[in-house]
């Protein structure tokens, strides 16, 4: 079936930006040479303890990970060129639009404006936890069911936010699903189709 | 109220090709791209619809430049363009089954319908044969290429539209909710109405957006815009979104093209601040001539208002 | 990011004699909300970030004695939700629910609401050398300013952006702060100082000084608080004018008045005169009109913010009012 034209090599944007990014020794080499190189300060003993890079363990979607972080680096990062969960999004970078949502411990936070050495000994989710097996989630389904997105950039950040939300209020009227959903910015401008989602899902979670 | 009119009329000479293999399973490649408007959906339900199959069962192959021609995603102009294309071609793969089909019925193609994955004779229902089966034993993948046809050259063509809003002026503080939008479309035949939808409320989310929030505030003395960020540079939250009910006329243009269908990725987008600033006036009494409508405006307005009984 | 070294103190003290002993370049960060943003701008290049929240104990809402004590590693989600907070404190409770974002409500804390940088575009554009940044004037003033100050400008016309420093400093807030040398106390309307007394900075927190604990004196059954917070779209904005209130209440008779107000100055703003000429009336939509009016004339709007004087007295009359609700 596969086309002769397609079948020369190919080399995918992804696969090319990761192999850039590759591991932790591509990391900081990048960092350090898009930016100035810090005062190196040191700590005595008894004093608080100073980390220009740290092997850090978390749990992300249910597995424990570890890996050495600068503290340059945000949890974003970590998800999405280390980890390569890249469902969270790289949106705004600046802690302004929701696309990088996530749960930390529970609680949707924006992983572009978090440092990855913050998040040690922490539990992340992010939307690649959400499915059980081929079984989705819920809240994905009903994106599915309720043509929630158009271009989809935004949709694994409404998503994480949308669950959290459903974890602290099983029922939420039409205002508190707004409030809910209120730091995720939808640039397509599906917002009507997201609550509807939203609704749905608390629905069928009721129902089990 | 605001209306629009907008030609959403395609692209004439726009590619697309159609292959089914003796497996039964059936592919449509294109060289158009879905950003989100629902490209892959519209071509596989125009390929499934013609063929008596469901959307689910066409293979839909875009976002490749390698695949049969199509233009840009842009001026409201892909499904008009890419949907008469698919449709020309799977138009000529239903010629195709029909003619396999009526050796094996025993009848004139003329006679045979497709529908629910089978072909079936028109007088006589119980006679039928599966698709698959009729492919079944094909030497090689049969392709049809499809075409979307000219203009009709003899009178003009548009979409057409109306808005309604209401809106709730605060008139201590000069800010605007909308509460409710009503918007009814003639964009010819409705392909998905799910997605055509999904035009419709974007449409009017980013009218809301541009109507009372997105400024581009630039600086005289530095050259440069002081807000180009997602902070300063506001655009509407879920907070801000009022009810919107999408209407479509849903009437079949045949003499436009072989789907008798228009763009809807602009319309939508056209008459959307308009009506909200149509609907402003209605409730305070005065113009607001310049988006966006920002509280500061709203109430310098107001006081032109008073200024002048 | 550039890169930067991290900190991580197990304690306060910790954190005190390490910024005693380092003489530039290291910076305290609570939720980072704001701190990650400045460092993503370019606005500061640390060398040490020394972060807050490894510190354990430091997030506690905790009835006392003569006070409620509010550790400034609280989250502001956690604020607006306190059962007790809610009870006897309202504006802390409008003000925190409307900040920002969930998201950012979750991330962000009381401390670092408190201290946290003005968002004016010309100080938050690395480009731009402005008064704030050691530069020789403020590109606001003449340039675009429709979210600037229309009080004690001058110097700098940066407004400053916090929700809870109005809403503390109107609950007779004091700040607790720890330092090499032990603990002082500072009510937290003397923590900020305008432009003329410094422009780099809009508090007086020292070098080697950290936000510990802020505490709000027990509530008065006749006491009423209230925020009122304008912003242009539906929500995640900072105020473009905000109120907080507090006033002692006598039936409808208002007998003591705090309002200080967001949005509209370098420093949270306080209306003295307008307190003095509300005291003894009623708590009506019309004599806080009249009172806000005294305020009003003192104001000295640039060419594009004029439009926050009438917003202001809407605020203030909308929160005297709320208050009888």
């Amino acid at each position: 079936m596969e086309n002769s034209r397609k079948k020369k090599k190919t080399v995918t944007r992804r696969a090319f930006l990761q192999s850039l990014s590759g591991g932790a020794v591509g990391a900081g080499v990048a960092s350090r040479v898009l930016g100035k190189e810090p005062r190196s300060i040191q700590s005595g003993p008894g004093e608080m303890e100073v980390f220009s890079s740290k092997r850090i363990a978390l749990t992300v979607n249910g597995k424990k990970v570890g890996f050495e972080t600068e503290p340059g680096e945000t949890l974003l990062q970590v998800l999405r060129d280390r980890l390569r969960l890249t469902g969270t999004k790289r949106t705004c970078n600046r802690g302004e639009c929701g696309g990088c949502t996530v749960l930390l411990d529970g609680k949707p936070v924006y992983s572009c404006h978090i440092l990855a050495i913050q998040a040690e000994g922490k539990d992340i989710l992010t939307i690649e936890g959400l499915a059980s097996g081929d079984k989705l989630h819920p809240v994905q389904q009903a994106f599915i069911d309720k043509d929630s997105y158009q271009c989809g950039f935004c949709t694994p950040g409404f998503i994480m936010s949308s669950v959290a939300l459903l974890d602290k209020n099983k029922q939420p009227s039409l205002d508190e699903i707004k409030a809910g959903l209120s730091g995720n910015l939808c640039r397509c401008g599906n917002y009507q189709k997201i609550h509807a989602a939203v609704a749905a899902a608390a629905d069928a979670m009721r129902r089990g | 109220m605001a209306s629009q009119i907008w030609p959403g009329a395609g692209v004439p000479g726009t590619l697309a090709d159609l292959r089914i293999y003796s497996d039964g399973s059936v592919e449509v490649e294109c060289g158009t791209q879905d950003i989100g408007t629902g490209t892959r959906t519209h071509i596989a339900v125009v390929a499934a619809d013609t063929l008596g199959l469901e959307p689910q069962d066409i293979s839909v192959k875009i976002g490749n430049s390698d695949y049969p021609w199509a233009p840009i995603s842009g001026g409201s102009l892909t499904t008009p363009s890419v949907g008469p294309a698919v449709r020309d071609a799977a138009l000529k793969a239903a010629e195709y089954l029909k003619g396999l089909a009526s050796k094996k019925l025993n009848t004139p193609p003329a006679d045979i319908l497709l529908e629910n994955k089978k072909l079936v004779l028109k007088t006589d229902p119980s006679k039928a044969i599966e698709i698959r089966e009729v492919v079944r034993g094909l030497p090689r993948p049969m392709v049809f290429h499809g075409e979307r046809s000219e203009h009709p050259s003899t009178f003009a063509f548009q979409t057409f539209g109306a808005h309604f809003a209401e809106v709730e002026v605060d008139t201590e503080t000069g800010k605007i909710k909308v509460k409710k939008v009503v918007a009814a479309h003639d964009v010819g035949r409705v392909i998905n109405r799910q997605t055509a939808e999904s035009q419709v409320l974007g449409g009017i989310i980013q009218g809301l957006s541009a109507g009372l929030f997105e400024e581009k505030l630039m600086d005289p003395e530095t050259g440069t815009m002081v807000n180009p960020n997602l902070h300063d540079y506001k655009i509407a939250t879920a907070l801000d979104i009022p009810e919107i009910i999408p209407i479509f006329a849903d009437v079949v243009d045949d003499r436009l093209n072989n789907l008798g269908t228009k763009g809807l990725g602009e319309p939508p987008r056209i008459p959307s601040s308009a009506a909200i600033a149509n609907a402003v006036y209605n409730a305070i009494g005065v113009h607001v001539r310049e988006i966006p409508m920002t509280p500061a405006k709203v109430l310098a307005a107001l006081k032109r208002k008073e200024a002048k009984p | 990011m550039n890169s930067f070294q991290y900190g991580k103190p197990t304690s306060l003290e910790q954190v005190t004699s390490f910024l005693a002993r380092e003489n530039a370049n290291v910076f305290v960060m609570a939720g980072g909300t704001d701190l990650l943003g400045e460092i993503k701008e370019g606005l500061i290049e640390p060398d040490l970030v020394i972060d807050l929240k490894a510190v354990p104990g430091l997030a506690y809402i905790k009835k006392e004695k003569d006070a409620v004590a509010i550790g400034a590693l609280t989250a502001v989600a956690d604020l607006a939700e306190d059962p007790m907070i809610r009870q006897d404190y309202r504006v802390l409770v409008e003000a925190a629910k409307v900040i920002a974002s969930p998201q950012l409500r979750n991330m962000g804390t009381v401390g670092g609401n408190l201290c946290q940088r003005p968002r004016c575009w010309y100080y938050r554009d690395a480009r731009v050398v402005c008064s704030k940044k050691g530069g020789s004037k403020c590109y606001a003033e003449k340039g675009r300013n429709k979210y600037h100050a229309i009080f004690a400008g001058g110097i700098c016309y940066a407004v400053y952006p916090s929700d809870l420093a109005p809403a503390f400093i109107a609950l007779e807030a004091i700040a607790v702060i720890a330092s090499p040398q032990g603990e002082r106390t500072i009510p937290l309307a003397e923590f900020y100082a305008p432009p003329i007394v410094n422009v780099r900075k809009e508090n007086v927190l020292g070098k080697q000084e950290v936000v510990k604990e802020i505490r709000i004196p027990l509530a008065k059954k006749n006491e009423k608080s209230t925020y009122q917070k304008f912003i242009e779209r539906g929500s995640w904005d900072f105020a473009v004018v905000s109120a907080a209130v507090k006033a002692a209440l006598s039936g409808a008779t208002i007998e003591d008045i705090r309002i200080v107000c967001g949005g509209v100055a370098p420093i949270p703003w306080r209306l003295k005169k307008v307190e003095a000429a509300l005291k003894g009336k009623k708590a009506t939509e019309s004599e806080a009109r009249k009172a806000a009016k005294i305020a009003l004339a003192e104001a000295a709007p640039l060419a594009e913010n004029g439009y926050k004087i009438e917003l202001l007295e809407t605020m203030i009359a909308r929160a005297v009012v709320a208050l009888g609700k």
